[in-house]
């Protein structure tokens, strides 16, 4: 191959890519908001928790995904997840809840709640608190992973959890396999999912603090 | 090719990322790394950093793709009690007094074959025997 030929074949790929684009603003918004791939991170956990000994339920017609984050509604589509000890637990997407700092102080700013992709909820109403999660995820879909991406969910982690030492997650204390060992309390289990292989090189530290860094790609 | 031509060809890269509004992908600090003799940060050698703008827009390509649709839909269905999902929708944020109009998201492109465009020219770039090192 010469340079002829590579230039030819980046311009041409580029002319495929524009042709296929759809022209509709709205759908384009949601997929450079990343949408289809918090759903397919979404079928990720999904094949996770089943694979670890969960039924799941849907209910609803289709998945909603929001342009915003919101509150727990029983109307929106969202799952039942039943685990290996008999407990019914909620998952939605794009859900906020009310923050460890929130509780601890009172406050009612715009810093009370902070949004997760998807959770594992207890069944609550309206916003749960940071005590009712049980899994949060957070999607990442930039082409390039960058430090950024880490420090955002280390703020997110630290207004769901306090360090403290590493005992069984509350999805493995209700029977789920295998036991994930999680240090801080109450001991939710956080997921951190990436599209580029880059963000491999940045899961030491955060795991000290029960993030988990998941390369997703579709 | 040497790195005159490597570098070429990225300029090219970079113009139609930023025409395509994928701008991010074409910016250098995705491609530095520490020199490990002072720390400083240095880019990487033209062709790896071409091929890696290449495989970030290929990423791009995944997170717009049908496939990624209906490969998301038919691992959930597989596994699920009861009831099956049929399809997802993106619901954009309310204007004024009027309820959004929900997007579906079963209408994205197939991006294969740009995909597979993609993955091809990067495998050829690879196997071009890589410019001599400028030794000293």
């Amino acid at each position: 191959m010469d340079r002829d030929e590579a230039e030819s074949q980046i311009i041409a790929l580029f002319e495929q890519y524009t042709k296929v684009t759809p022209a509709d603003e709205a759908l384009l918004t949601a997929l450079s908001d990343g949408k289809l791939y918090e759903m397919y991170v979404l079928s990720e956990l999904v094949t996770n928790l089943t694979r670890r000994g969960c039924r799941l339920t849907f209910h609803g017609s289709s998945l909603k995904f929001k342009a915003g984050p919101g509150k727990i509604k029983i109307s929106d589509p969202h799952f039942t997840v039943q685990t290996p000890a008999g407990l019914h637990l909620w998952l939605y997407v794009d859900i906020e809840f009310e923050t460890l700092g929130q509780v601890k102080i009172g406050s009612t700013d715009l810093s009370s709640r902070h949004e997760l992709d998807i959770v594992i909820v207890s069944p609550c109403g309206d916003y749960p608190s940071y005590t009712d999660i049980w899994l949060g995820v957070e999607c990442k879909s930039t082409a390039n992973f960058g430090k950024h991406l880490i420090k955002e969910v280390l703020g997110v982690r630290r207004e769901m959890t306090l360090l403290d030492q590493s005992q069984p997650s509350l999805l493995s204390q209700a029977g789920l396999s295998p036991i994930v060992g999680i240090p801080s309390n109450p001991p939710s289990e956080f997921w951190l999912a990436f599209i580029d292989p880059a963000g491999q090189n940045y899961t030491r530290s955060p795991a000290a603090f029960g993030i988990e860094l998941r390369l997703v790609e579709p | 090719m040497d790195n005159d031509d490597y570098r070429a060809l990225i300029d090219i890269l970079k113009g139609q990322l930023r025409a395509a509004g994928a701008g991010e992908i074409a910016d250098d600090r995705h491609y530095l790394f520490p020199d490990p003799n002072d720390g400083e940060p240095r880019l990487m050698e033209p062709l790896k950093q071409l091929t890696q703008m290449l495989a970030a827009f290929e990423r791009k390509l995944a997170m717009e793709d049908r496939q990624t649709f209906e490969r998301a839909l038919g691992r959930m269905n597989e596994v699920l009690r009861g009831e099956r999902i049929n399809g997802a929708e993106y619901i954009p944020a309310r204007d004024g007094d009027r309820e959004p109009r929900p997007i579906d998201l079963a209408r994205a492109a197939d991006l294969t074959q740009v995909r597979e465009g993609v993955q091809h020219l990067i495998g050829r770039l690879q196997e071009i025997p890589l410019p001599p090192r400028r030794l000293g």
